[in-house]
């Protein structure tokens, strides 16, 4: 009897441990996959194509001289002539993810031009095309959307307005390289 | 001891690319020239009943007109003179171009009449030229 019991308690034991064994041999040859993946974004870049000019301005009265993104110029005060010179807003090429969408950021504060014996004028309220609103454009296909770069380039223009003195003094004014653009993807 | 060596190396991972220049919030940046050009006023004296005196050199220019007073309009004379047609009608804050035939203008200059078209010797009668 007590042989019994210990034949049974012996096999009892080796179930249990057998049990246990194949528990502990599942738990370490589960497996499990999972796809690892990873996108690498053509980096966005920014060519200027354009420069911005606000052409010939008579001198005499006091006022401003618009130019719009689309390259339109208006003036309030000062006179200006038949033959306005080049008249150009400031172009891009913005190139990148086609599709993805981006942000523009203009200068924040007035550039200053400076003409003959160091006389100025300033330049300022810049405005663009596709605007500066944060997030514009829609993640997605719509090429229309604002800031969104379709076919992996879009071209962005940029006007401003020129704050002209009364007389000011005749010549070329100009800063190089002082209107600074940037862009970013949202 | 798994954990802390699984930590150190991610940590290592992330140092290694926290390190790199965030490119993506920065994106890109360009410049451009801005440019103007203030063209010089010519030589022009207009007076009371508007007898101008010009007296620079040969050129094209544009005429503006005072913006005041309202609702006036204005007709430069002696156009043909200058090569333009005559009593060109000009309204307020238009310009008019005016061609300057070289030939008659001299070392002393040329003269030129404006006048304002209805209302002879008010005022100061003025404009604004500019070479184009």
């Amino acid at each position: 009897m007590k042989n019994r019991f210990c034949t049974f308690s012996i096999l009892g034991l080796m179930s249990v441990l057998g049990l246990f064994s194949s528990s502990v041999m599942a738990q370490s040859t589960a497996t499990g996959t999972a796809t690892a993946s990873a996108t690498i974004l053509t980096p966005i870049t920014i060519v200027k194509v354009t420069d911005l000019n606000f052409g010939n301005i008579a001198s005499g009265t006091a006022g401003t001289v618009v130019i719009t993104a689309a390259g339109a110029r208006t003036a309030i005060g000062p006179v200006l002539p038949n033959v306005p010179g080049t008249v150009t807003a400031a172009s891009f090429t913005i190139s990148g993810e086609a599709t993805k969408t981006y942000t523009v950021t203009l200068p924040a504060s007035a550039i200053t031009l400076t003409g003959p014996s160091s006389a100025t004028m300033t330049v300022d309220t810049f405005t663009s095309s596709p605007t500066t609103t944060a997030g514009a454009g829609v993640l997605g296909e719509t090429a229309a959307a604002a800031g969104a770069i379709a076919s992996g380039s879009q071209t962005l223009t940029v006007g401003a307005r020129l704050n002209v003195g009364e007389n000011q003094a005749a010549g070329f004014y100009t800063v190089a390289n002082g209107l600074s653009v940037t862009v970013a993807y949202n | 001891m798994s954990y802390l060596r699984i930590s150190a190396s991610a940590l290592t991972l992330m140092t290694s690319f926290l390190g790199q220049p965030n490119s993506w919030a920065e994106g890109s940046s360009e410049s451009a020239n801005v440019g103007a050009t203030i063209v010089s006023p010519a030589d022009v004296y207009l007076a009371v009943a508007a007898q101008g005196l010009f007296t620079s050199a040969a050129g094209v220019f544009s005429i503006g007109f005072p913006a005041t007073p309202a609702s006036k309009s204005w007709a430069p004379s002696g156009c043909g003179l200058l090569g333009a047609s005559a009593n060109a009608q000009c309204n307020q804050n238009d310009t008019v171009q005016v061609g300057i035939d070289s030939t008659i203008i001299g070392p002393q200059g040329v003269s030129l009449s404006l006048f304002r078209e209805q209302s002879l010797g008010e005022g100061i009668v003025f404009a604004i030229v500019a070479y184009n």
